[in-house]
């Protein structure tokens, strides 16, 4: 089977000879469990490929949208910190205390998840640049990173990885504006690799994946990963304390 | 093509000038949607981000053409995500009869088109679930060559050989492969 994927994706590549992919493009005109297979992963392709290149141009079309949803959208500057809050059946309070009572909007406390998620996501500053040395892209990501503009340090960062691909501390702190944009599934392929290596961000890196079930409100998966956390590790009581507030 | 195809284009190039316009346009009735619906002004901000995201992405990987009016094409993908969020949360009560908007009936094309965005996003979300459970070494090569990086250079990065590094390429593709086509959900969303 992985000689045949090897066909396919030299294809797709377009790393193939002429004569190879002649003979290739036979092959799939006339084997139809090659075409098959071909076009099942034609699609998963295109998705992965979407995904790891589409980073840059979603990060802005995802800064335009932040900025516009401050226009359009009102929403209390509490609720960014800990404590959420929301109005209770919107419409009913409308008719029945009319205009009024809108300026005593009844807010009621919330305590989920996603809250938790903030009390307990405090994110390590960054330090990327070394005394007494000059970098344009690292002192951009690090100066976004330490004033929260996690969209723009993420496309310093990606930068950053292009010349520095293995390092642990980018990959670390580009996962942790993931994070904070909400792409989840990113940023745990990366705390997962970090998590399995022996960098120092190894402990960050298993207490923060946790982080980021809890993120989206998976308890279970929280829990299972927070366990994982040893007790001699650097989140260790935090984990704890998480456990104890995620089961009650 | 529908004339509303110029709002693709807008999310597309982040023409922030056409992009202000779609959120003058459909904020309201998103607001309303979410917000008569047991949602607050944040949920109704990040349905809408969630759902412009998700037209963008589609578009950006090409061959897409909006044939039907943008308003309800978003309307659909939105109420859709709304229904699987308040599904989600279990402690609230969940209600149905109240949504308003575009009547199904009126825009069936609009309909199918955000039937089968949504249902390729769940595709997409099984394909990353398959992903995660590669071994490291697996996603470290699918990803490095699948982010434009020649098969030489992932070879060196990874201090294999590059015959090696093409051998275990192929070898994860067909893992990959293997655990989404036997996921059972596969095969339904395969039919949608």
């Amino acid at each position: 089977m992985s000689e045949l994927y090897d066909k396919i994706e030299r294809y797709f590549e377009g790393s193939m000879s002429e004569e190879e992919r002649q003979a290739f493009e036979k092959l799939l005109r006339e084997d139809a469990a090659v075409a098959k297979a071909a076009k099942e992963f034609r699609e998963v392709r295109a998705h992965f490929v979407n995904q790891f290149n589409g980073g840059k141009n979603e990060t802005e079309l995802l800064k335009t949208l932040q900025k516009l949803n401050g226009q359009f959208f009102v929403v209390d500057d509490k609720k960014q910190k800990n404590a959420k809050f929301f109005s209770i059946n919107r419409r009913w309070w409308w008719g029945a205390a009319g205009i009024a009572a809108a300026i005593a909007l009844i807010l009621i406390f919330r305590s989920g998840q996603a809250d938790l998620y903030h009390d307990y996501a405090g994110f390590p500053k960054a330090a990327f640049v070394e005394k007494g040395e000059t970098n344009d892209i690292l002192a951009a990501a690090e100066n976004y990173f330490n004033t929260a503009d996690y969209a723009r340090a993420l496309v310093e960062l990606n930068v950053a990885l292009k010349v520095r691909p293995e390092s642990s501390e980018l990959l670390f702190y580009k996962a942790l504006c993931l994070l904070e944009l909400e792409n989840l599934p990113e940023a745990r392929l990366i705390f997962d690799s970090l998590k399995q290596g022996n960098s120092a961000y190894r402990e960050d890196a298993l207490w923060f994946l946790a982080l980021s079930y809890l993120r989206s409100e998976e308890p279970q998966k929280t829990m299972e990963q927070l366990r994982q956390i040893p007790p001699d590790g650097s989140h260790f009581s935090e984990a704890q304390e998480l456990i104890e507030r995620l089961q009650e | 093509m529908h004339p509303d195809q110029r709002y693709i284009v807008a999310l597309l190039n982040n023409d922030t000038a056409v992009v202000a316009e779609i959120y003058e346009r459909f904020v309201p009735e998103i607001k309303r949607l979410v917000m008569n619906n047991s949602g607050d002004a944040e949920d109704a901000r990040d349905i809408f981000q969630e759902a412009l995201l998700a037209i963008a992405q589609r578009a950006g990987r090409g061959d897409f053409e909006l044939t039907c009016p943008f308003g309800a094409y978003l309307f659909l993908i939105c109420r859709s995500k709304w229904l699987n969020k308040l599904k989600k949360r279990k402690n609230r009560r969940v209600t149905l009869t109240t949504f308003e908007g575009y009547n199904v009936g009126e825009h069936e094309d609009a309909f199918q088109a955000a039937q089968k965005l949504l249902g390729e996003q769940q595709k997409q979300k099984l394909f990353e679930e398959k992903f995660e459970t590669l071994g490291e070494r697996c996603r470290q090569l699918l990803r490095l060559s699948w982010s434009g990086v020649s098969m030489e250079e992932v070879a060196q990065s990874m201090s294999v050989t590059y015959g090696y590094a093409r051998k275990k390429k192929s070898e994860c593709i067909a893992r990959l492969m293997e655990l989404i086509r036997n996921a059972p959900e596969f095969k339904f969303l395969k039919q949608q």
